[in-house]
């Protein structure tokens, strides 16, 4: 093989996907006329961040061969817990700290099950999906929270150089996690955990350690979304996120990260995260009849799939 | 733990003997309407000295099939059933009906065994009611967007019908120049509105098939500094407060409460002694668009 | 009755095969030997059906023949076992007997009868109902045997079927091969050791490079010329004087399931064999050692864990590459700095270069090819691999390494690279434990031999060893009071 032809299909292999959503980009510029405007484009940014943050956190658990199901309840149950706090008196900062730490701790009693007692993460995270969803219910009996103090809905409207701040807090996140997947020995680990466990054993890496890691990492990311979440709303519901898991775990796998871990990355969770915003915005603007919304939906998903396969497929 | 189920069981049976016991299946508490109705039916118990056993069916229709086998085996009175799905919950209802059991559905309708009341808010008239405002207030003329709750639920089905027939029988100067699904949920609500916002340049009220909605598309409306009536549909507390601050133009009050609260009532007259009408009999329970005229 | 014309494979560009001529007789078993990369693998793919010909064709019986796909070439009569085994763990050993021929509704009383006539064949002592993933790897390889005689193949092809055998376990295998050729089966043996293939095998023929070197009668061969054929050059055997030395380097003691209490002292650049049928605890030894099964000390403290023996010095290569030893999907360079994270970064954050400069380090020190640190380690041959798991160990700077079967799966050439690389630490003084089946490489290595037998050392041996007794003692056929 020629160096060239080489180099061309490394190329193609790498950015198939981004290959795919910029199809998908053009198919919609040439559908709607409002698709392409700086405001639209803001929109679909603003409107990701919320899944790409809990995507993020999901990464790394899938990256460690785990799988974290709980994140849309654990999300609703920190938005109350902060919105509630807040509306009481705690300063709004105090009360985000508050809220980002009961989400980490959440996901690292998550990681203890799954690490420690050896439980599958499925059913771990299964029990933490209607367990956080309960509490979250039951904290507010299930109403709403409202009369948050403005710093939230800074959080959800506020800009900083012409971007909005749910953009910003996603991208800071995005580097962070990234630099910890890539620069740090923790995140080495977690790929050598996902690529094969017990070899990562053996190689003295502390598997569990890491591991219950990830989870409460998971869980960071689902607080920092359920406090961009509770902003963008000016109040938290009980009843937010559900359904989140499937979505953050499609923006994972579509962006091209193995389910059975130790393959992937943040960068390729953004553009599954840009895909599958864009296919939803973009059904609102051509005003899409709702019953073929899902079915449009998931369709171009794995179209977005296909194409991605048929590019890298031709690797030797 | 035998003896414990055992002192349960007679302690409950007292129960039973004692005043008479009305058990209700909701499909969901994870919304505060159903909220709101169980408290509107738990009043009414007390006030008839009934004892209220509730199941939360999380919106599954298998867990609600399973609640309802136990309400039947711990051997309530009256069942009121609020259906996940009005399909589903039918062989339940026949088993029910085969304890002897009065079943009364409540909000949601049943579609099969023997229901002695269908207690329900009338949801089309509930959008018509919304059109004739925004009709109205627009002067009938004027761009809509309707945001539908989810697709193939019958309340989503009955408040657009309402809705829509409304506008083409009375007041054709409107046009519904969008028309998307936001799930009932207030999260998809605002996006889903932000990105009608980019479509269409010309907007003048929202009518929402809920307050979740209306208000997250509210949120979206405010961030774009357009000025846009907002028509929803619950009037939960935070629609109400949104009313009374002249954000919201108005919320169609179903009144989850005295859904509720009916229901009970004709649960007791039925444990009372009263004989169950031969045919389902459809209790309409009112509703009411609360607007605030200190806006205008 | 089989031949292959001017077979040539070219993959993506890479030629594996320019212009092969193979030819299979009617009741031979015919040893199939080169080293790795050689082309013996792509070969056997495209006469299994696994991928077609670039060019070139296939005769059976007289007639052109065009295999589509496995099910083609297995309709046709041929069989492939291969060196990765191919069974369903959690499946039973008569389930995977008959694994893609099962009827839709699986009889088991049935299905587990005429797995026992099928065994009994292979004179295979197995019970059918057992899940494949009980049974030691050997006995797994021989079902996976098994499996091919059931679809009454006229042409088998075994690629590398000892290379988790023991030696008592090889003969019967080997047993049923000659039964097999005296009933008319035609059979492809490939081998990276020479022994087997002198004990069994009618001709060979040697692939140098994607092309054919020779075709020769074992008869009228020795291995001398067959390794020349295969490397290009002489090879001289590989020779090593001692480098042990009196400095006492580690002292254990170690006790786990299936291995008695022991002590075990190591010197300063001394190299122990570990030899022992299968089973017979000499992997196990490795594995407690590291503190990863059992219970070990070492100078007195306890192995508290892999970490714990890492940090004092201890490294372990094992056994099972795949299952054990590397991450197939990750990089070269990630796997050799897997072991040694802590000192790659500093506060957590891997230092800049510091991977890559590890990587550099052993890929040149081992001769891993390609000398690429960012190729995934599973698209390297298995002697490469085997080399990167090597380096993973060393790359933790180690005064003890224990290697289990290091060379299983490895060609001739690597082999004696490894060697070298062995023998240099050692004169360096890092003292190295080495289980193997080979009896051969124990010999040509080791200063002292330690022979298991049911967990215990039954005889300790020292350099210059006499081949034979070392043979005698592993397959018990000498007991030592």
């Amino acid at each position: 093989m020629s160096p060239a032809r080489a180099s061309w299909r490394e190329w193609l292999a790498r950015f198939g996907l981004v290959l795919a959503l910029l199809a998908l980009i053009a198919v919609l510029s040439l559908l709607s006329d409002r698709f392409m405007s700086v405001p639209n484009l803001l929109n679909v940014l603003r409107q990701i961040a919320i899944n790409a943050l809990i995507a993020f956190g999901m990464t790394t658990v899938i990256l460690g061969r785990g799988i974290d199901l709980s994140v849309g309840s654990l999300l609703a149950f920190v938005g109350v817990v902060t919105a509630t706090l807040a509306v009481q008196g705690v300063p709004a900062w105090l009360a985000i700290v508050a809220g980002l730490a009961v989400g980490t701790g959440l996901g690292a009693i998550n990681g203890a099950f799954v690490a420690y007692a050896g439980i599958a993460p499925f059913i771990v995270t299964l029990a933490g999906l209607t367990i956080f969803r309960g509490m979250a219910l039951a904290f507010t009996d299930g109403r709403p929270v409202t009369g948050l103090p403005p710093l939230f809905s800074g959080i959800g409207y506020g800009t900083f150089l012409g971007l909005p701040m749910p953009v910003w807090i996603m991208l800071a996140f995005l580097f962070l996690t990234h630099f910890l997947l890539r620069n740090t020995a923790l995140g080495r680990a977690i790929y050598a955990i996902g690529g094969n466990e017990e070899a990562a054993r053996l190689a003295g890496i502390p598997v569990r350690r890491v591991t219950a890691f990830t989870y409460a990492f998971s869980g960071f990311a689902a607080a920092l979304a359920a406090v961009v979440l509770t902003g963008r709303l000016n109040s938290a519901q009980p009843t937010a996120g559900v359904m989140f898991e499937l979505d953050a775990i499609a923006a994972v796998v579509v962006g091209g990260t193995s389910l059975f871990g130790g393959r992937g990355g943040v960068f390729g969770t953004l553009v599954g995260a840009l895909i599958i915003g864009v296919i939803n915005n973009g059904m609102n603007l051509l005003n899409v009849p709702s019953f073929y919304q899902q079915i449009v939906k998931g369709g171009v998903i794995l179209a977005a799939l296909l194409i991605d396969r048929a590019l890298t497929a031709r690797r030797t | 733990m035998r003896r414990i189920a055992l002192v349960l069981a007679a302690t409950l049976l007292g129960a039973a003997l004692a005043q008479g016991t009305v058990g209700l299946s909701l499909s969901t508490l994870n919304n505060p309407f159903f909220v709101t109705l169980r408290d509107g039916a738990q009043a009414a118990a007390d006030d008839a000295g009934l004892n209220l056993l509730v199941t939360d069916a999380q919106d599954s229709v298998s867990t609600q099939v399973s609640d309802i086998e136990d309400l039947i085996i711990r051997g309530v009175d009256v069942l009121i059933i609020n259906a996940t799905d009005a399909a589903a919950v039918v062989p339940a209802v026949m088993q029910a009906n085969q304890a002897g059991i009065p079943v009364i559905a409540v909000d949601r309708g049943i579609d099969g065994g023997e229901l002695a009341y269908y207690v329900a808010s009338d949801n089309a008239a509930g959008g018509r009611a919304a059109a004739e405002h925004i009709c109205e207030a627009l002067g009938g003329e004027g761009d809509v967007v309707e945001l539908e709750g989810i697709p193939g639920t019958t309340a989503a089905r009955a408040r657009g019908a309402g809705f829509n027939a409304y506008l083409s029988e009375s007041c054709a100067g409107l046009t519904v120049v969008a028309r998307q699904t936001a799930n009932f949920n207030r999260a998809e609500g605002l996006s889903v509105m932000e990105n009608i916002l980019v479509a269409q340049p010309e907007i003048d009220a929202v009518f929402a098939h809920n307050d979740e909605m209306a208000l997250g598309a509210l949120q979206a409306i405010q961030a774009s500094g357009r000025d846009i009536m907002v028509v929803g549909f619950d009037a939960t507390d935070d629609a109400r407060a949104s009313v009374e601050a002249c954000e919201m133009e108005a919320t169609v009050a179903q009144l989850p409460d005295q859904l509720g609260a009916t229901a009970v009532e004709l649960a007791a007259d039925l444990i009372a002694g009263e004989a169950a009408p031969a045919e389902v009999e459809n209790v309409a329970v009112a509703l009411e668009l609360v607007t605030e005229p200190a806006c205008d | 009755m089989l031949a292959m014309h001017d077979i040539v494979g070219r993959f993506g560009g890479v030629l594996a095969l320019s212009g092969v001529d193979f030819e299979l007789r009617q009741g031979e078993v015919h040893a199939l030997v080169g080293e790795n990369g050689a082309g013996k693998s792509t070969l056997m793919k495209i006469l299994s059906g696994v991928q077609p010909p670039s060019e070139g064709r296939i005769v059976l019986d007289d007639r052109p023949v065009a295999f589509r796909g496995v099910h083609d070439a297995q309709a046709a009569g041929l069989a492939m076992v291969y060196q990765e085994l191919a069974l369903v763990p959690h499946l039973t050993v008569a389930e995977n007997l008959f694994l893609g021929r099962l009827s839709p509704w699986v009889r088991h009383r049935d299905l587990a009868k005429r797995a026992r006539g099928l065994l009994a064949e292979a004179e295979l002592d197995l019970d059918p109902t057992r899940p494949v993933s009980s049974l030691p790897i050997g006995e797994q390889q021989l079902v996976e045997i098994a499996k091919a005689l059931g679809r009454r193949s006229r042409v088998l092809i075994l690629d590398e079927p000892t290379a988790a055998l023991s030696s008592q376990e090889t003969d019967r295998l080997f047993k049923i091969l000659r039964r097999l050729r005296e009933g008319g089966t035609s059979i492809v043996y490939i081998s990276h050791r020479l022994e087997e293939i002198f004990a069994i095998a009618d001709r060979v023929t040697v692939l140098r490079d994607g092309a054919r070197v020779a075709t020769h009668d074992v008869a009228e061969v020795d291995a001398d010329r067959i390794v020349t054929d295969m490397v290009g050059r002489e090879v001289a055997r590989f020779h090593r004087d001692g480098t042990r030395r009196d400095a006492v380097r580690a002292r254990f003691s170690y006790h786990a399931p299936g291995l008695d209490a022991g002590e075990l002292v190591l010197h300063e650049g001394e190299i122990v064999g570990a030899a022992g049928v299968t089973g017979s605890g000499r992997s196990r030894l490795c594995r407690t050692l590291f503190g990863a099964d059992g219970e070990a000390t070492l100078d007195g403290a306890q192995v508290r864990s892999p970490r714990n023996a890492l940090d004092r010095g201890v490294a372990y290569v094992p056994e099972d590459r795949k299952g054990e030893g590397l991450s197939l999907i990750a990089s070269v360079e990630a796997n050799l700095g897997h072991a040694i994270l802590p000192t790659l970064a500093r506060v957590g954050v891997m230092r800049p270069g510091a991977e890559r400069a590890n990587a550099r380090t052993w890929i040149e020190r081992l001769g891993i090819r390609p000398p690429e640190p960012a190729k995934e380690v599973g698209t390297l041959s298995g002697g490469n691999q085997q080399k990167v798991v090597v380096g993973k160990g060393l790359a933790s700077g180690p005064r003890v390494l224990l290697m289990d079967e290091p060379t299983r799966g490895v060609d001739v050439g690597a082999r004696g690279e490894l060697y070298e690389v062995l023998d240099e630490l050692a004169r360096e003084g890092l003292s190295l434990v080495l289980a193997s089946s080979d009896t051969d490489e124990l010999i040509q290595i080791c200063d002292r031999i330690l022979v298991f037998r049911h967990g215990t050392v039954a005889v300790t041996l020292h350099a210059p060893f006499d081949r034979e007794e070392v043979v005698a003692h592993v397959t018990g056929a000498r007991i030592v009071a």
